[in-house]
């Protein structure tokens, strides 16, 4: 073997192509927008279906921003009495509820009981919704239209229902959703733009839900009220109330989104008729019959019976009343 | 707002990476084959025992070596290319050009020393600032071979 005369000249373009990198780049890049997109809206079209099967601890994450609020306003209500009264009758209904499964699965392990929290809202509207991260609200307004627990009871298991059931996530908008399974598959923990999206966008209250999801809450409430009292008995008070009141100026959200009042109080009285058991209700806890009557009282309609719940409780209150 | 600013440094990132990346890149192409040209008398080979002609020859150990770095526009091209997988070609040009300046380097240094050949030519590669984060990976490449000194 001899030495060579020199070194030989190298070929261009076998060990590196001399292809123009940013072709590759638009390859590479424009496959990949194409795949996110048509992901998007696949996920987009299915979002409303998919929405059942989010976890729920994907929508707690969504939830933080109305949980603050809720906490705020808890702040501002000092009536802690009647709040631990509500949370004890809540806990009783939700430890209840457990024993009934959703779908197929059972209740415990679609939303964890511990999750749910239970707010009295100082407001003389009567009204009460399920939000988000299990939140259940009631107004001070609503307890002057109910006159037993079981009325209350009634009111809290359908919001219960609403939740176990999944729909203040199914009713999230299309964005929203989303917005919620981004924020899980990139990981990001910091959810403001979501949290700022939910409370500009008023979802706290104004999750619509739609005739069929409150009819299916009606239906597991029903089951619940039977379930935790053996009976029917006070299911129809808030209805009835609310029937009776209904002029326009009451529409509130617990009655507007429900299409149909007079359907649905059809639907629990066909149920109590149906139901054999008759027992005598339960009365409001204390520390809810005082704010009962105040609300009542102080209610532009007055509800009579409410007002006979306590009879005179209303000193000095009784100028403002549109007495029956 | 975030959003855009956030895509706007992206973007900037990569347009600079891009623009200077590329400039560097052709320059240093044109720069190795005009040395390549000149040292081409100075033989670069693979054996591992000097051919007869070199037999009366000095021997001495010289190396060349070469440290790169990747540009942004670069890694964003192999980070695509990650998820479809196939050949990063984006880092073949890059180490194509490390190699053949390692080779260069040592040549230079053969030709200081009044070397005619260098025999028994190695590579040898390693990562320097690893792979930390999301910090750029530079490459290390060496060459080293026996150089043969004119007696």
């Amino acid at each position: 073997m001899s030495l060579p005369g020199g070194n030989p000249r190298i070929p261009e373009g076998i060990n590196a192509s001399e292809e123009n990198p940013l072709l590759e780049f638009a390859w590479l890049a424009g496959a990949l927008l194409l795949g996110l997109a048509a992901f998007v809206l696949v996920l987009s079209l299915s979002a409303r279906w998919l929405a059942p099967f989010i976890p729920f601890s994907w929508e707690q994450r969504a939830s933080a921003a109305v949980d603050v609020f809720l906490d705020s306003q808890d702040v501002q209500d000092a009536n802690a009495a009647a709040r631990a009264a509500l949370d004890e009758l809540s806990a009783a209904l939700l430890q209840s509820s457990l024993r009934l499964p959703v779908g197929d699965r059972p209740a415990a392990e679609v939303v964890p009981p511990q999750a749910f929290r239970f707010h009295l809202l100082s407001n003389p509207q009567p009204n009460a919704f399920a939000t988000l991260g299990a939140n259940v609200l009631v107004t001070e307004g609503l307890l002057g239209h109910v006159r037993s627990e079981n009325g209350l009871a009634m009111v809290i298991a359908h919001e219960i229902a609403h939740v176990q059931l999944r729909h203040p996530v199914e009713s999230l908008g299309r964005g929203m959703v989303l917005q919620l399974v981004f924020s899980v598959v990139t990981g990001s923990t910091d959810n403001s733009a979501l949290g700022g999206a939910l409370a500009s966008g008023g979802l706290l209250t104004l999750l619509s839900f739609s005739r069929d999801m409150e009819l299916a809450a009606d239906r597991r409430a029903l089951a619940l009220l039977g379930a935790h009292y053996g009976h029917l008995g006070g299911a129809d008070e808030f209805f009835e109330s609310m029937d009776a009141t209904e002029d326009g100026a009451q529409w509130l959200e617990f009655v507007s989104t429900h299409p149909a009042t007079e359907r649905r109080l059809a639907l629990i009285r066909q149920a109590m008729a149906a139901a054999t058991v008759q027992q005598p209700l339960r009365e409001l806890p204390a520390a809810l019959q005082n704010i009962a009557a105040d609300r009542a009282c102080s209610a532009e309609v007055a509800v009579d019976d409410a007002a006979q719940l306590s009879p005179g409780a209303c000193p000095g209150g009784g100028g403002n009343q549109s007495g029956p | 707002m975030d959003v855009i600013i956030q895509l706007g440094v992206f973007l900037l990132l990569l347009a600079l990476g891009y623009f200077f990346g590329r400039r560097a890149e052709q320059k240093h192409y044109r720069s190795i084959r005009e040395r390549e040209d000149r040292l081409r008398s100075l033989v670069v080979i693979s054996e591992r025992f000097p051919p007869p002609e070199l037999l009366r020859h000095g021997t001495q150990l010289v190396s060349g070596n070469v440290v790169v770095s990747v540009d942004y526009f670069k890694t964003v091209v192999a980070a695509l290319r990650n998820l479809v997988g196939g050949n990063i070609s984006s880092y073949e040009s890059l180490l194509d050009r490390a190699r053949r300046e390692a080779v260069l380097r040592m040549q230079e240094e053969a030709e200081s020393l009044g070397a005619d050949a260098v025999i028994n030519i190695k590579f040898e590669t390693s990562r320097v600032s690893g792979n930390a984060g999301q910090a750029l990976g530079s490459v290390e490449v060496l060459a080293y071979g026996t150089a043969m000194i004119r007696p």
